[in-house]
């Protein structure tokens, strides 16, 4: 064994009596456990998940085969299902990177045990979302004209250029903090996994050994990462909402739709973390480090956004409200009263008021009620997505009967394919790579010890 | 006296049918000379898209003497995506003391495209018209569109510049991943 690695096996994993020593083996024995144990429950989550998937993937077979006559889809209403969960997945992606880059930033020591989660709920939340546009493609096959034929000033290019800047930065970001840990699993749990895994291991490991240079690459690489990850995600969101933003269409023409969609992405990707998070500490007994603490401060955060939220919307109907230019009426009336009404205050009440007093009002602010108001934020924010789709290109642009919109079975089942692809892409993670940062809460175990030691 | 008012009555009747039925007959009809015309086309043989080409059609009467004044019409022959086929105005002009009429036209496509000129003919001459075909290759993108304003570096040239700054940072990211690669042990 060289010199440098003996001193990372003990910096690392030296078995000393401290308490921040105990804490670390318990913690390593944690959250290592998932990769080599596999319990039955597990097995039917990913049997149901995949079914699920393949169920998706069959009507996508239909509709590749058919052609789009087979959605609900036509020539008014151009937009549907597809778009919104584009919008939807894009904004919940915004959970991890951004939120784990702006809480590291600014040194939120709290932060440790949800960063890798969030950091991977982003890359599957961009990978799935991203495949919507293709799936709302009549002609798939041609997607490549988008890049050959495609225009600097078209909002449509500004998108794949952002999502895909996005999804590199986010993997980068996703993978640089994990070499320590996989070099751990690499180094623990050799004697008891095949060679297929070893061998996987140690090429994403890199060959890392904790030495002073690498500890100084892999600091100096996150810190970069964390900085410009964040105008990254800011600018993903505000061009998704350019696809709407930037035309005269009623209810899309509006100048503050990119803070609208950042502020909403980040609150759904909330949301999302903390589902995730509350999912993941059940399975894995995660429960001595995703404490009650982490969900209240995202909670508190959640809060924070439903008021944001609110003023957002607020502005969103007032201004044009106030003016009720041309056909805004038929937009207000077919949300406020009309077809659209049950959904739209479903959204108004159930996705932003209701979580928003869930985390104002103490006695309602403990886990399950963050986890409540989490459900129903990303049922809101969902409803608020397909509300900017469908209703607004509802609005007739010549003197013809509305056009109507119901999704057919095709595209209900390519949704919850979609859906299950998520989970099941989040269960195979948490099977494959440790969920926690370990070497990150151990430093703060350790740090956290020293403070006890200078305090006595 | 009746013989006399009866003839002033069917004359009244016949001038009142002939003005009804022949006036405005007098008005519609083109009147058209009986002189026959000679139309010339001559068009460069050659030329490429977005080419700026001129045309010319020259009109004589049979004894070859230039007519003058002559309105003359300038056609294409196209096909439509719908599938239909028709002559499309490309311009017009009037014949000069020579019995030259020109015209600066520019071929929009490549292909053989074929040209009309048509002169109606008047009192005097009758109509004639003449064709010529015209070669044009290249692709040139002849749309260019000028919207808004054109402010300095707020253009393609500054999202070209940001994401060269993120790609490359990204880049430098992954040379420190390398970097840990291939870092010595100590």
């Amino acid at each position: 064994m060289s010199e440098a690695t003996r001193k990372y096996s003990q910096s690392s994993f030296d078995r000393s009596a401290t308490p921040a020593d105990e804490a670390g083996e318990r913690l390593i024995t944690t959250v290592l456990r998932p990769l080599t144990h596999t319990g039955n429950t597990y097995r039917i989550v990913v049997l149901v998940l995949f079914a699920i998937v393949c169920w998706g993937a069959y009507a996508y077979s239909v509709q590749l085969r058919k052609g789009l006559v087979v959605t609900d889809m036509r020539d008014h209403i151009v937009w549907g299902l597809y778009i919104a969960n584009f919008v939807f997945f894009i904004g919940i992606s915004h959970a991890g990177t951004l939120i784990s880059a702006i809480l590291r930033v600014t040194h939120a020591e709290w932060r440790t045990p949800i960063t890798r989660m969030a950091e991977f709920i982003t890359v599957v939340a961009l990978s799935v979302g991203a495949l919507f546009p293709l799936i709302d493609l009549a002609r798939p096959d041609r997607v490549a004209n988008i890049i050959i034929y495609g225009r600097w000033q078209s909002p449509i290019v500004w998108d794949i250029l952002a999502i895909s800047t996005y999804l590199t930065g986010s993997l980068i970001y996703l993978y640089l903090p994990m070499i320590p840990d996989l070099a751990m699993v690499r180094d623990r749990l050799s004697t008891s996994m095949s060679p297929l895994k070893i061998r996987f291991y140690r090429l994403l490991s890199i060959g890392w050994r904790g030495t002073s240079a690498q500890e100084r690459y892999s600091s100096k690489g996150i810190g970069i990462m964390a900085v410009l990850i964040i105008p990254i995600a800011i600018s993903v969101h505000t061009v998704v909402s350019f696809i709407f933003a930037m035309n005269l269409r009623t209810g899309w023409d509006s100048t503050v739709f990119g803070i609208y969609f950042v502020g909403g992405a980040i609150f759904s990707g909330l949301a999302t973390l903390i589902l995730v998070m509350a999912v993941l500490r059940r399975a894995f007994h995660l429960g001595e480090y995703l404490t009650d603490k982490q969900f209240l401060y995202l909670g508190y955060m959640l809060g924070t956004f439903a008021g944001i939220m609110i003023y957002f919307n607020a502005l969103e109907l007032l201004v044009p409200g106030f003016k009720m230019e041309g056909s805004e009426l038929f937009l207000f009336r077919q949300r406020f009263i009309g077809e659209y009404a049950p959904l739209y205050w479903t959204y108004l009440v159930a996705g932003l008021m209701i979580p928003g007093l869930i985390i104002l009002i103490p006695r309602t602010r403990t886990f399950w009620g963050i986890i409540v108001a989490a459900i129903l934020v990303n049922i809101g924010m969902w409803l608020e997505r397909f509300l900017i789709v469908v209703p607004t290109l509802r609005v007739p642009l010549m003197a013809h009967e509305p056009a109507s919109y119901s999704p057919t079975w095709v595209e209900w089942s390519i949704m919850a394919g979609a859906f299950a692809a998520f989970c099941l892409l989040i269960a195979v993670f948490a099977k494959i790579f440790p969920v926690l940062s370990i070497w990150e809460i151990k430093e703060q175990l350790v740090s956290e010890q020293s403070n006890i030691v200078e305090e006595v | 006296m009746n013989s006399f008012v009866w003839c002033l009555k069917w004359i009244l009747l016949l001038a009142s049918v002939a003005f009804l039925l022949g006036v405005p007959g007098v008005l519609v009809a083109t009147a058209q000379g009986s002189w026959p015309t000679r139309l010339t086309l001559e068009a460069p043989s050659e030329a490429s898209v977005g080419d700026v080409i001129e045309i010319t059609a020259s009109i004589f009467d049979s004894e070859g003497v230039p007519i003058t004044g002559a309105p003359t019409r300038f056609y294409s022959y196209a096909a439509f995506l719908s599938g239909s086929t028709g002559y499309i105005e490309i311009g017009e002009a009037i014949t000069d003391d020579e019995g030259v009429a020109a015209i600066e036209y520019v071929p929009t496509r490549n292909g053989d495209i074929e040209v009309t000129a048509k002169y109606e003919g008047d009192d005097g001459y009758l109509a004639s018209q003449g064709a010529a075909t015209i070669a044009v290759d290249g692709n040139r993108q002849l749309y260019e569109a000028h919207a808004g304003l054109t402010v300095p570096f707020i253009n393609v040239g500054l999202l070209i510049g940001i994401l060269a700054f993120l790609w490359g940072t990204l880049l430098f990211t992954g040379i420190l991943i390398l970097k840990i690669a291939l870092a010595p042990p100590e």
